[in-house]
């Protein structure tokens, strides 16, 4: 087989320009791939995290509107509810406004609590309560951005004006938090609430987003009803839904970006095999009396056939590896710049490995019809008259 | 010297339109080890087809053919293609080499076919350029090369695997007389010093007085010449 590459190779080449642009097309098409890929596994890696028995509660204008204070003691008093907590978006950026980092304004000791999957050193998470100015990092965004305890780091939000006229809001990081999950995304921050709120020159008193943990999953549509009923002849009216049905619907709201994606690949894909195959098949016709001679020499069908359908994988590889090189290497530039909407993007085993899947399958398929007919084909008929 | 092929009753017809044509009908022939035949005749007589029958590429309707003592006639497709790899070499009128390997490459084709070493494969190819002159043109590819010296390379491809019998149809027929005869030649040298069997189709009286013996075959008989 190893002494076989070289004719897959002398063969796939024969036509190099021809090799080349199929090249190209298999490139594009998985450049497609690698980069729609990688952006739903990290909108799905999102989903996957949520925890069953935990209700988000938003303004029902839309999850960007903020709710009153006041709101949470009266969620708390609902019943079946164990835990509330709150979450403001802070829209921050680290020195320039493209390094955007998510970054929300929590209660420390109820966002523990009811986001209990934060793995924090102990001695860590009691100087991250205790110090109002204090940081919780991500672990990616500490490695990403070189951060150690101790350090002061001047954040700057996208909307938040200080009271006192200034920009930049020094923290100092006080806790960096794991997840459980390698593939979990760990680049958010956490500030202290108490800090925004005294510190924000307009708006105090505002919360965006509270979570809750229900007593039991089962009772969860109960207490969606309960409290959104609790709400609804005040002002602000609300929107209780479950973590999971949040995030997906936050996905939905991109416009069933998963569907469309879907089909944007499959159309890609069956173009890239209409053409390989349609080339392929040609490239063989010009063959045939080559592949004649191979037989007449005593290679067997199989043999042939094998060469035949190796030449359309090896060019839907070539092309298919450099796609999926060229995904890789620009979800790297677009991890930063994309981090506020997409954090933790880039390329995952599971894309790749579903790439090389769709690699052997789809060289296998276009080159199963010009490999049958090498398979097939008889000798005597190849060569034709006058050998 | 003993027999190499022995062809017992062999008949061969094509359809055509519904209507079967009889190429021969009960032909019967011996080639001994070591023999230089040159086959002549009128086109369309079926010279083509007895050396593709000869050669295990195609299948008599009716008889017999064994070379050394086995029946090649009704083998198994697979198993045709070894006996061929293992024994026949073909020379063609058009050379067909492979247009994208190097002359190298070409000698070395039969040879992917056998278990040997890359590096036993590479002396074989080297031996074989040798002795068709050709060792410097050896990483030349087929359109570099003028149709002599791609003849060349196809002979060498043909005896690289030391084959026992070469069939070679009209090798001569696209050549000018000096080329044709320096393949010839070289066939001529092949058959006496390294004692291949080789069977040749010919439509060229020059170049079958180079064979042994010249058969002459016409309405499916063979009427036979010693050649001088
Ligand atoms: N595959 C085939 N199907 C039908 N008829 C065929 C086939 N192959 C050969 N024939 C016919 O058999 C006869 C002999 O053909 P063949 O090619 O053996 O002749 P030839 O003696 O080699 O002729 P030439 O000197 O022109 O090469 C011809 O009439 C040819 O048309
Ligand atoms: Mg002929």
């Amino acid at each position: 087989m190893i002494d076989d590459l070289g004719l897959i190779f002398a063969g796939a080449f024969r036509k190099p320009l021809r090799a080349i642009l199929l090249i190209i097309t298999a490139m594009i098409a998985f450049l497609l791939f690698g980069m729609l890929g990688a952006f739903l596994s990290t909108l799905n890696a999102g989903i996957n995290l949520t925890a069953a028995n935990r209700l988000v509660v938003a303004n029902k204008i839309n999850f960007t509107s903020d709710l009153p204070y006041s709101y949470i003691a009266r969620v708390r008093s609902v019943a079946g509810v164990t835990a509330v907590t709150w979450a403001n978006w802070f829209g921050a950026y680290f020195q320039e406004p493209r390094n955007q980092i998510v970054t929300f304004a929590v209660d420390p000791e109820s966002y523990l609590e009811v986001f209990s999957e934060l793995q924090i050193p102990a001695d860590q998470r009691a100087a991250f309560v205790g110090d109002r100015t204090g940081l919780l990092v991500g672990e990616a965004t500490a490695t990403r951005l070189g951060w150690k305890i101790g350090d002061t780091v001047p954040l700057q939000s996208n909307f938040l004006q200080r009271s006192d006229g200034e920009k930049i809001w020094p923290l100092t990081v006080r806790a960096i938090y794991t997840l459980a999950d390698p593939k979990a995304d760990t680049s958010a921050l956490y500030l202290h609430y108490d800090y925004l709120n005294e510190a924000n020159s307009f708006g105090k008193d505002k919360i965006g987003l509270m979570y809750l943990l229900t007593a039991d999953p089962a009772q969860n549509e109960q207490i969606v009803r309960a409290i959104d009923d609790g709400f609804s002849t005040d002002r602000d009216q609300t929107a209780t839904t479950t973590e999971r049905a949040f995030a997906q619907g936050f996905l939905a709201q991109l416009g069933n970006l998963t569907q469309l994606l879907t089909s944007v690949m499959a159309a890609a894909f069956a173009s890239l095999a209409l053409i390989v195959g349609n080339t392929m098949v040609m490239a063989l016709r010009e063959r045939t009396k080559e592949i004649g001679v191979m037989k007449t020499l005593g290679f067997g069908a199989g043999r042939v056939m094998r060469l035949v359908i190796g030449e359309a994988v090896l060019l839907v590889g070539l092309g298919g590896a450099l796609g999926l090189a060229l995904a890789s290497v620009a979800l790297v530039g677009l991890a930063s710049q994309a981090a506020a909407f997409f954090p933790g993007l880039g390329m995952s085993n599971d894309v790749l490995l579903i790439g090389a899947g769709l690699i052997l399958g789809l060289g296998a398929l276009t080159g199963a019809i010009p490999g049958v007919n090498a398979y097939r084909m008889r000798i005597v008929e190849a060569m034709g008259k006058g050998n | 010297m003993g027999v190499l092929v022995d062809l017992n009753g062999v008949s061969k017809s094509f359809k055509r339109g519904g209507q079967a044509i009889s190429i021969f009908d009960g032909l019967s022939m011996q080639i001994e080890d070591g023999d230089f035949i040159a086959i002549m005749g009128p086109s369309g007589s079926g010279k083509s087809t007895l050396l593709n029958m000869l050669g295990g590429i195609d299948r008599p309707s009716a008889g017999a053919i064994t070379f050394r003592d086995e029946r090649v006639d009704n083998k198994s497709e697979g198993a045709m293609a070894k006996f061929r790899a293992r024994n026949i070499g073909f020379i063609f009128q058009f050379y067909n080499l492979m247009p994208t390997l190097s002359a190298a490459r070409n000698v070395e084709l039969p040879l992917l076919l056998t278990k040997l070493s890359g590096g036993e494969r590479k002396k074989r190819v080297k031996t074989a350029l040798e002795l068709v002159q050709l060792s410097d043109r050896a990483h030349h590819k087929p359109r570099a090369l003028s149709g002599g010296q791609q003849q060349r390379v196809a002979i060498a491809r043909a005896i690289v695997s030391d084959p026992a019998m070469l069939l070679a149809d009209e090798p001569t027929g696209d050549l000018d007389r000096k080329t044709a005869d320096e393949i010839l030649g070289l066939m001529q040298t092949l058959n006496r010093s390294l004692g291949k069997t080789i069977v040749m189709v010919t439509h060229d009286p020059a170049a079958a007085r180079f064979a042994k013996r010249e058969l002459h075959l016409d309405k499916g008989r063979f009427e036979e010449r010693l050649s001088g």
